[in-house]
C-alpha cells in the first residue's frame, strides 16, 4: 500500500508543470525514503531527478518499494483538476496498475477523486556520481529565467563564464552578442535576492538554451537556483522545494567537435 | 507623348525653327493632324499672348517657261502668294514655324524626312496600319526619294545597334535588380549567398513565366529566328542587286507576323513590370533562407572551407555571367523589336524617343554593371570576416549526451 498526502496541490502542480516539458512519461519509485523520479529527456542530452522526501508530507506510507510509470502529461491533466490549496493524496495498492488522485478541498465539503493508469515504463537509471564542482552559483530562480529567456533570442547555445569576479552569461548569433555579467552581491536584505559564487577554478561552458529555458519551468518551485558546474562535467540546475525535496535538472555541456 | 500635348506643355522650342517634317518623324502623325493642330496651336497663341510667328512654306510647282519642275521654300504669306502666281499647277505646304524675329538658328537648306517610310513599315506590322496614312502623301518626301534606299540601308544597321544596347541594358536592370536584393539582405553577408545569388535569377523567370507560360517559350526561340532573320538581312542588303529592294526589306522584316510581335511587346512589358516583384520575391526568399543560412555558417564555420566557399560563391557569378553573355544576343533582339510599338491611346511609341536615352541607359547599365562588379567584390570582401568572426565566435561544438557522463546503474 502506498499513500502520500500533500496539504496544497499547488506544489505538485509546480512539480508537474517543471518536469513535462522535458519528460513524457517518468517513473516514480516510492519508497519509505519518499518519491524519487529520474528520467532522461528523449533525446538524452539532460537528466530531470527529483526528490520527494517523506518527511515533507502531511502523511507517507509505503509498505513496499513501488514504481509508478506515469504519463506526466495525463497527470498534469488531472492535477490541473485541483485547487491550488486542496489536499492532495496519491494512492496506490502493491502492485497495483492504476494509482489514485484525490483532491480534497479545504473544509472537506469537496472530495475528487481521479484514477490513472499505470504504464510499465523500461526507464534505465543512470548512476550520478558525488562531484565537487568547481563553481556553484546561486541566484535568484527569476533572474535566471530572465537571462536564459533572454539570449535564446540570439543564440541556440549560451556560454556561462564563471570567474572571482562574477558569472558570465554570454550568445552570439545572427543578430549580434548578448552578455549578462552578474556580480557576486555584497549584502543584500532578501536572502533570495543574493547571488552568491563559491568557486575553486574558473569555469566556461557551453550549454543548450532550449534547455535551460526548460528547466526554468521550476522556478515556481523556489525564490533560488543553483548552478553547479565543473569542467567536462554536466550543469547541475538545482531548485529546492522547500521543506520536501528538490528537482535537479542535469544537462550535458557542448563539447567541441574535433572530429569535423 | 502627342503633339498636342507637346505644344500644350511648351515642350516644343518655337524659338528655334520648329519643322513639320521633324513634328510629322516624332510624333507619327499624318501631315493634316499635324498641320492642323500646329496651326490651331499659333492661332491661339497669336491670340493670347500676341507674339507673332513666322511660317514658311514649301511650293512645289513647274516654272512658266517650262524650264522644270521647282521646289523651293518660301517665308512668308505674301511671298508665298507670290511664288504661286509664278508657277503652274503649284501647291503648298506649311513647313517649317518659329516665333517672328525670335530664331536662333535657321535650318539652312530643306530637310526631307529621312525614317519616316521605314517606320511606316514597322508600324505596317506591328499594328496594321496603312502607312498612307501617315503623313507619306504631304508630298515633301518625294523629291528625295532617291536617297531613300540609302537611307533605308542604314535602318537596319541603326537597328541592330539598338538591338544590342537595349537588351544589354536590360540585362543590366535585371542585374541591378538582383544586385539590389543582394545590397539590401542580410542574408548576403551568410554562406547562403551563392543560393540566394541563383534564385532571383529563376525568380525573374517564374515571374515572366507567370502571365504567359507557354508564349515564353516561344518568345525564347523566335528571338533568335528574328535575329537571323534580320542579320541575314544585312547581307542581303549589301549585295548590289539588293540595295535598293526597298519591299523586299519589308517582306522580310514582315516575316514576322504583327500579332506576335504585339505578343512579345506585352511580354517585354509584362517580364520588365515583373521585376520589381521579382525584388520582393527575392527579399522573401532571402529572408526564408536566413534560417537556413544560420545553420550553414555554424556547420561551414572552418576557416579552412572559407576558400572553398569563395570559390564556389566565385562559380555561380562567373556561371551567371557566362549564361549573361549567352543570354545577350537573344535579349538584343528582344529589346530591338520593341523599340516601335502602338501605344494603348493608339500612338506609335518610337525608337527617336528613346534613342537620346539610350546612350545614357547604356552608360547607366554599364555603370550598373560595373557598380555590381565592385559590389560583389565589396561583399566578397566583407563576408569572409564575418564569417571569420563568427567562426572565432561560435566554434564548432556539438551536444554532448548526458548518458556520455553517467554510467547506466
Amino acid at each position: 500500500m502506498f499513500e502520500a498526502r500533500l496539504g496544497q496541490a499547488t506544489i505538485l502542480k509546480k512539480i508537474l508543470d517543471a518536469i513535462k516539458d522535458l519528460l513524457n512519461e517518468g517513473t516514480f519509485d516510492c519508497s519509505d525514503s519518499g518519491i524519487q523520479l529520474q528520467a532522461m529527456d528523449n533525446s538524452h542530452v539532460s537528466l530531470v531527478s527529483l526528490t520527494l522526501r517523506s518527511d515533507g508530507f502531511d502523511k507517507f506510507r509505503c509498505d513496499r518499494n513501488l514504481s509508478m510509470g506515469m504519463n506526466l502529461g495525463s497527470m498534469a491533466k488531472i492535477l490541473k483538476c485541483a485547487n491550488n490549496e486542496d489536499n492532495v493524496t496519491m494512492k496506490a495498492q502493491d502492485n497495483a496498475d492504476t494509482v489514485t488522485i484525490m483532491f480534497e478541498s479545504a473544509n472537506q465539503e469537496k472530495v475528487s477523486d481521479y484514477e490513472m493508469k499505470l504504464m510499465n515504463l523500461d526507464q534505465e537509471h543512470l548512476g550520478i556520481p558525488e562531484t565537487e564542482y568547481s563553481c556553484v552559483v546561486r541566484m535568484p530562480a527569476i533572474e535566471f529565467a530572465r537571462i536564459c529567456r533572454d539570449l535564446a533570442q540570439f543564440s541556440e547555445s549560451v556560454v556561462i563564464c564563471c570567474t572571482k569576479e562574477g558569472v558570465k552569461f554570454s550568445a552570439s548569433g545572427d543578430v549580434g552578442t548578448a552578455n549578462i555579467k552578474l556580480a557576486q552581491t555584497g549584502s543584500v536584505d532578501k536572502e533570495e535576492e543574493a547571488v552568491t559564487i563559491d568557486m575553486q577554478e574558473p569555469v566556461t561552458l557551453t550549454f543548450a538554451c532550449r534547455y535551460l529555458n526548460a528547466f526554468t519551468k521550476a522556478t515556481p518551485l523556489s525564490t533560488q537556483v543553483q548552478l553547479s558546474m565543473c569542467a567536462d562535467v554536466p550543469l547541475v540546475v538545482e531548485y529546492a522545494i522547500k521543506d520536501l525535496g528538490h528537482i535537479r535538472y542535469y544537462l550535458a555541456p557542448k563539447i567541441e567537435d574535433n572530429e569535423t | 507623348m502627342s503633339l498636342q500635348q507637346a505644344l500644350d506643355d511648351c515642350l516644343i522650342d518655337f524659338d528655334r525653327r520648329v519643322l513639320v517634317t521633324d513634328l510629322l518623324e516624332e510624333y507619327k502623325l499624318t501631315y493634316k493632324e499635324a498641320h492642323d493642330k500646329l496651326e490651331a496651336h499659333i492661332k491661339q497663341q497669336e491670340k493670347s499672348s500676341a507674339i507673332k510667328y513666322e511660317k514658311r512654306f514649301v511650293v512645289h510647282g513647274t516654272l512658266a517657261n517650262d524650264e522644270g519642275e521647282l521646289y523651293t521654300i518660301v517665308q512668308g504669306d505674301d511671298k508665298l502668294k507670290e511664288w504661286l502666281s509664278k508657277l503652274e499647277n503649284s501647291q503648298y505646304h506649311l513647313y517649317s514655324v518659329e516665333v517672328a524675329g525670335g530664331s536662333k538658328s535657321a535650318a539652312p537648306i530643306f530637310k526631307p524626312m529621312q525614317h519616316m517610310e521605314v517606320k511606316l513599315a514597322k508600324v505596317e506590322q506591328r499594328s496594321g496600319v496603312k502607312p498612307l496614312t501617315n503623313g507619306v502623301s504631304n508630298g515633301v518626301h518625294e523629291p528625295v526619294e532617291t536617297p531613300k534606299p540609302a537611307n533605308i540601308k542604314e535602318e537596319p544597321s541603326k537597328a541592330e545597334e539598338q538591338k544590342k544596347t537595349s537588351p544589354s541594358e536590360q540585362k543590366g536592370k535585371a542585374k541591378s535588380t538582383t544586385t539590389t536584393a543582394k545590397k539590401g539582405s542580410i542574408g548576403s553577408f551568410f554562406s547562403a549567398a551563392p543560393a540566394a545569388k541563383s534564385q532571383p535569377a529563376k525568380e525573374t523567370k517564374a515571374a515572366a513565366a507567370k502571365p504567359t507560360a507557354g508564349s515564353m517559350d516561344n518568345f525564347f526561340k523566335k528571338q533568335p529566328r528574328a535575329s537571323s532573320s534580320q542579320s541575314n538581312s544585312a547581307p542581303k542588303e549589301a549585295s548590289p542587286e539588293q540595295k535598293n529592294n526597298s519591299i523586299q526589306l519589308f517582306a522580310e522584316e514582315s516575316e514576322v507576323s504583327s500579332d506576335e510581335e504585339e505578343k512579345l511587346d506585352k511580354l517585354r512589358r509584362s517580364v520588365i513590370g515583373s521585376g520589381d516583384e521579382s525584388d520582393e520575391t527575392d527579399a522573401q526568399a532571402q529572408t526564408k533562407h536566413r534560417a537556413s543560412s544560420k545553420r550553414r555558417r555554424i556547420v561551414d564555420s572552418d576557416d579552412e572551407e572559407q576558400p572553398q566557399k569563395k570559390a564556389e560563391k566565385q562559380k555561380p557569378q562567373q556561371e551567371e555571367q557566362k549564361v549573361g553573355q549567352a543570354e545577350e544576343e537573344p535579349m538584343d533582339v528582344e529589346a530591338a523589336t520593341n523599340e516601335t510599338f502602338l501605344d494603348d491611346d493608339g500612338f506609335v511609341i518610337t525608337v527617336k524617343a528613346k534613342k537620346p536615352k539610350q546612350p545614357a541607359q547604356k552608360k547607366a547599365s554599364s555603370t550598373t554593371t560595373a557598380a555590381t562588379a565592385a559590389a560583389a567584390p565589396a561583399t566578397k570582401k566583407k563576408s569572409p570576416p564575418a564569417a571569420g568572426k563568427s567562426a572565432k565566435e561560435t566554434p564548432k561544438v556539438k551536444q554532448g549526451s548526458i548518458t556520455s557522463f553517467f554510467a547506466k546503474k
